[in-house]
């Protein structure tokens, strides 16, 4: 099976990450910030150099400032529910993932507050107008992705940043899908929010997210509970990262995120993006052939697309696509990617589109094979399709 | 005002782990331990130092480390 669903999750991780994880579940097995013994003492001290790794890795200015999360969404999650307050507005993008537009919705939903979509184009100050235009008087931040899990646009991040700090209100970006593969710097880009997963291009394993932020202790808890600080208080600590992190953190999931973001670093954000893109544009131009072959956004390139290519198949909805995809040895992922104002705006709420997502661990020549499958499929819909006798192995 | 093993009590382990840093890049040894149950905070960690008090409470109150006791010394 070859790999294309990077933007779900990476896959496969890197051996460092692996071996991190195995280290971790055979030395660092105790509960850090808990006990006082020698084993719980060294697991802490793991946890802490992997938040200074990430502060490091995103320019927060200081390690406390980062709060280890389950995934992306439970990040997003723990700033929009803990920052907002009734009356309060917010302008997200037209590009949102569930991840920001189901808590925005849920809270409007609930009269609590208002939200505006401002819709983006591909010129960028087309884009910083939309965002200046949606903004209120009682608007309290701007909530945007940092580029779409569907069709990889990107959102011009600086631009909004900037935009915030002119209005006095936060930014707040998810980085679900250019960690690591776009140099994001929170101080000069004016994030006062990030918000990320650390299982897709940071390269660790599942369940393991980031929240970094120096308003941390603003945000009312999505939990509250134990942190092994300050138990004779019945208030959750108001200080951070504790204020943000009740029960035992995921220790093993942290301990190969670190590794994971040693990985990045030893290859290098652009050197890993422009890997990933010579994959997609392989594709791109591949597919760009086909007539049958339905693409929505031009030839991706690094300055305004993330790795993420979406299409369909003129006669087959994405899903079907995606299966016969699956039979041919290719994960790639159909339907609507959890991302509905996205389809919306480019007209395939219906269909829905087949979406490739290259990683580090893509090669053209996988490139050139799922294309080689695509076209396979075009030219004989409806037919059964055999599977390769050749067995492609993981790189 | 140099007093030898002192323990400053701070707010978390990770207060904790980045005050040893500091102080350590400072010359003051330093050493992560449990704080003792019965300090006013209740759970929470602590720095055992061999050095002067007043340097080192300076040190970690420049990085934003609140020492909320201190015993000893």
């Amino acid at each position: 099976m070859i790999y294309f669903d990077n933007a779900a999750t990476t896959f496969p991780k890197p051996m460092c990450v692996k071996n991190a994880v195995d280290e971790a579940l055979l030395r660092y097995g105790a509960n850090p910030g808990r006990s006082g013994h020698e084993l719980a003492a060294q697991t802490s001290l793991r946890i802490y150099e992997v938040r200074e790794k990430a502060a490091s890795f995103f320019g927060a200015e200081d390690v406390e400032q980062v709060a280890f999360t389950q995934n992306c969404t439970h990040a997003l999650n723990t700033v929009i529910k803990g920052l907002l307050r009734p009356g309060d507005h917010v302008v997200i993008s037209d590009l949102e993932h569930n991840s920001v537009l189901r808590p925005v919705y849920a809270l409007a939903a609930k009269g609590i507050i208002t939200y505006s979509v401002a819709e983006t184009f591909a010129d960028p100050v087309k884009t910083e107008l939309s965002f200046c235009h949606a903004i209120r008087p009682n608007t309290r931040a701007i909530i945007a992705t940092h580029a779409s899990n569907v069709f990889g646009l990107k959102l011009p991040a600086k631009r909004l940043g900037k935009i915030a700090r002119k209005y006095g209100i936060y930014y707040i970006m998810d980085a679900a899908q250019t960690a690591g593969t776009e140099h994001i710097n929170m101080k000069e880009m004016q994030i006062d929010f990030l918000c990320t997963a650390g299982h897709k291009g940071l390269y660790g394993p599942t369940g393991t997210g980031l929240l970094i932020t120096p308003y941390g202790k603003k945000l009312i808890p999505l939990m509250e509970g134990g942190t092994g600080s300050v138990s004779h208080e019945y208030a959750q600590p108001d200080f951070m990262p504790d204020h943000l992190e009740s029960g035992t953190l995921n220790t093993m999931g942290i301990i190969g995120l670190g590794a994971g973001l040693d990985f990045v670093a030893h290859c290098g954000i652009d050197g890993i993006a422009q890997r990933e893109m010579q994959v997609i544009t392989t594709i791109y131009d591949m597919l760009e052939q086909c007539k049958d072959v339905i693409l929505y956004t031009k030839r991706p390139a690094l300055e305004a697309q993330a790795a993420v290519l979406s299409f369909n198949i003129k006669g087959l909805n994405s899903e079907e696509t995606a299966s016969k995809l699956n039979e041919l040895g290719f994960a790639v992922r159909g339907g609507m990617q959890c991302a509905p104002l996205a389809h919306k705006k480019f007209g395939t709420s219906q269909t829905g589109t087949v979406r490739i997502s290259a990683g580090a661990f893509n090669t053209v020549e996988q490139g050139r094979a799922l294309a080689e499958a695509v076209k396979r499929i075009v030219n004989s819909p409806g037919k059964e399709l055999q599977t390769p006798q050749k067995k492609i192995d993981l790189p | 005002m140099a007093v030898n093993d002192s323990v400053l009590i701070v707010r978390s382990v990770t207060n904790a782990i980045k005050g040893q840093k500091i102080l350590e890049s400072n010359r003051i040894p330093a050493y992560v331990q449990r704080a003792s149950s019965l300090n006013r905070q209740g759970c929470g960690y602590a720095l055992k130092i061999s050095g002067n008090i007043e340097t080192a409470v300076n040190l970690l109150a420049r990085a934003g480390i609140q020492v909320v006791e201190i015993q000893g010394g």
